[in-house]
């Protein structure tokens, strides 16, 4: 039982740290995006996917938590 | 064969005539609307100068784009088919209609604004004398004398004014009416005094410099200068009713002589992008294969034949001006390379690859017929509200399609996996089989991303095969050969396990002897594929969320009675959140994997688009 809610909160730790860490990471990508998108609004493109980049650290969170949940079963 | 993926395929024309003909030539091009011009730069070759029409032109035009702001027209300027539609044989003509409407205009104008003054004053006047109406007083009244000074204004109290003046003198007449205004005359020797006491009283004169003129009672001279600024109203209203009329009767002559000599002037100017010498003019561009024969034509025509045209095909790596070519059902797209960068000319144009998994991995995301539906109808709404937002529409439509086919796979309605107690038929439930959503997922990336190499090689084909196989077949050798590795370690196929690993260091050396920095990229490929979990990954948060809001629901409605309301209200706002959530995170995250995961491996893009000189010339009558 006590086993079942260390595996918890690590699976809560997975995604809870990795999201802490895109968001960080998008910070500052989102702020030189806008930045550039100011000078030249074509960039809009190629900002929003420069600022999507550390989200996958989020969705390998996420995928981490998933398995380790499943070690409960 | 490649080519067919490829942007519209170009050539180079020079075409080289004697500067008699450099208008028709122009005036051929213009029409043709499919040349793209490469500008001259100054060589042994000179840049040719404006055609001497140019300063005439830009004259009328300054005239007629004042005169449509003037007169406040606001519409699409439609292109004419020359003097015909505007009624004038020539510029001559032309220039004079628009010189005379111009006086016109500016004429009545002036009237206008002299009137608007005028009334200004008046109102000023008017607004001193009904102050003035107030005392017992003729105007003369306040004219200056020589031995008596006047104080007209406003004090704080006239009735305390009096009381002080009196403890002073009796020398004075104090005429006061309302709260607040007086007229105080006194002899010149108490004038300094006089003034003490009217500033002690918070004095602000009323300056009468305007109404000085004027003579007789002041509500006489009220009432004239009333019936003078009535009819003043009445003509200010009659001149801008005549400017309604001028701008009505002349709306489309202007906004069509604003299209025509717009159209005019970049003719007259374009010789500026041409090279010149004494006596010839070159013009050179890059016009679609297609189009080629049909210019020649043309041009052979104006010049009756004294014209030199040499067609080349473009040189290896040139700058080519790209204009997409796909089928009118992957046309919308087109929409996601203006979004990101269009691909250079001698690159596969990935747009045919996105019209198919676009919709595919937005399905996978999104996949829930209710929300498919839900976002069919908001994007048939946002089309018919909002133009501007229909090329967009038309690119998520086939999207929403799809997120309603893969709501019938995974069996959802909005987020229900079973209506009225019976379960929806699915074939495989996300919120179930969520091991087995990921390793669809990570197949779909091994799939999507190889493809991605795979378009890499074709389009390094064009720095030969050696090039192209150690560059990007390095790739697909790696692979082979960790794969091989796996599956003999794992004992599922007899192998030695050293044979995947001879492979994979294979592929290694390969890459290294191709393009030594990609090497870096290795650990890259294995987060690129696993990247694609985010297919179940936000899928599975869209359906969380999703049966969150229903249990909500049913919670409320299982109490019954009033309870529904609440239940109704959570339900429409729950389930609206999560799909403007779910349409935002669909349409990124298949975005992204397209951009991030599927483009870096073969697409380089940031090619100029091509702009053909001209507009097709529309007819109106």
């Amino acid at each position: 039982m006590a086993e079942t809610g260390l595996i918890a909160i690590g699976a809560g730790l997975a995604i809870g740290l990795t999201a802490i860490a895109a968001g960080i990471a998008e910070k500052e990508i989102g702020a030189a995006a806008i930045g550039a998108m100011a000078e030249k609004s074509e960039s809009f493109g190629k900002g929003l996917i420069l600022t999507v980049i550390p989200e996958t650290l989020v969705i390998f969170g996420f995928v981490m938590a998933f398995l380790i949940i499943g070690l409960a079963e | 064969m490649i080519d067919v993926l490829k942007a519209e395929r170009m050539s180079k024309v020079v075409v080289t005539a004697p500067k008699s003909f450099i208008e028709p030539v122009i005036g051929e091009l213009y029409r043709f609307n499919a040349m793209h011009i490469i500008s001259h730069v100054k060589s042994e070759l000179d840049i040719g100068s404006p055609l001497e029409s140019a300063s005439r032109i830009s004259e009328i035009l300054v005239v007629v784009r004042a005169l449509i702001s003037k007169l406040s027209l606001q519409d699409e300027a439609r292109l004419s088919n020359g003097f015909r539609a505007l009624g004038v044989k020539n510029f001559a003509q032309l220039a004079k209609a628009v010189r005379l409407l111009q006086e016109d205009v500016n004429s009545r104008l002036e009237d206008a604004k002299r009137i608007g003054d005028e009334l200004k004053v008046l109102d000023s006047k008017v607004s001193i004398l009904s102050v003035l109406c107030g005392l017992p007083l003729s105007l003369e009244a306040y004219v200056p004398y020589s031995s008596i000074s006047a104080f007209v204004g406003f004090v704080d109290s006239p009735e305390l004014l009096r009381s002080e003046l009196s403890v002073q003198t009796d020398e004075f007449e104090l005429f006061s009416s309302g709260a607040k205004f007086v007229a105080l005359f006194v002899p010149n020797s108490f004038r300094d005094r006089a003034s003490g006491l009217l500033s002690a009283n918070g004095f602000s004169e009323l300056s009468l410099s305007l109404v000085g003129g004027l003579k007789g009672s002041p509500s006489l001279a009220l009432d004239s200068l009333r019936a003078r600024r009535s009819s003043l109203l009445k003509s200010q209203e009659s001149i801008s009713r005549q400017l309604v009329r001028l701008s009505q009767k002349w709306h489309d002559f202007l906004l069509l002589s604003d299209a025509f000599l717009s159209a005019e002037l970049e003719k007259a100017e374009s010789p500026l992008r041409f090279a010149s010498s004494q006596n010839i003019f070159v013009v050179s561009g890059w016009v679609p294969d297609s189009g080629v024969d049909m210019l020649l034509q043309r041009i052979a025509m104006v010049t009756k034949g004294s014209v030199d045209v040499v067609v080349e095909a473009p040189h290896h790596g040139e700058d080519v001006p790209v204009k997409l070519s796909n089928p009118a059902q992957v046309k919308p797209f087109e929409f996601f390379m203006n979004l990101y960068a269009l691909p250079r000319y001698w690159e596969i144009d990935p747009t045919v690859f996105m019209s198919f998994t676009f919709p595919l991995f937005f399905g996978i995301i999104l996949g829930d017929v209710g929300y498919g539906a839900v976002t069919v109808f908001l994007l048939l709404f946002l089309s018919r509200k909002f133009p501007s937002a229909a090329p967009l529409a038309k690119v998520v439509m086939p999207a929403a399609f799809s997120s309603m086919f893969f709501g019938m796979l995974f069996g959802e309605f909005f987020g229900f996996e079973e209506l009225f107690g019976f379960e929806i038929p699915h074939v495989i439930s996300r919120v179930h089989q969520i091991k087995e959503m990921l390793m669809v997922s990570i197949a779909i990336g091994l799939v999507h991303v190889n493809a991605g190499i795979i378009l890499g090689f074709l389009n390094e084909l064009r720095h030969g095969l050696r090039k192209a196989v150690l560059v990007k077949g390095s790739w697909l050798v790696m692979e082979a050969g960790a794969a091989l590795l796996a599956l003999s370690v794992l004992n599922v196929v007899a192998l030695p396990s050293y044979f995947g690993a001879l492979l994979l260091v294979a592929g290694f050396v390969m890459l290294l002897l191709g393009e030594p920095m990609e090497v870096v990229e290795i650990p890259g490929i294995v987060s690129n594929v696993l990247s694609y979990s985010r297919l179940m990954a936000v899928g599975l948060a869209s359906v969380g969320l999703a049966v969150v809001v229903n249990g909500f629901v049913e919670d409320f409605a299982s109490s019954g009675g009033l309870m529904l309301i609440p239940a109704i209200l959570v339900g429409i706002v729950g389930h609206s959140l999560n799909i403007a959530l779910g349409l935002l995170g669909g349409f990124l995250h298949s975005l992204r994997l397209h951009y991030v995961e599927f483009f870096t491996k073969f697409f380089k893009g940031g090619a100029i688009p091509f702009q053909p000189f001209g507009k097709k010339i529309e007819e109106v009558f």
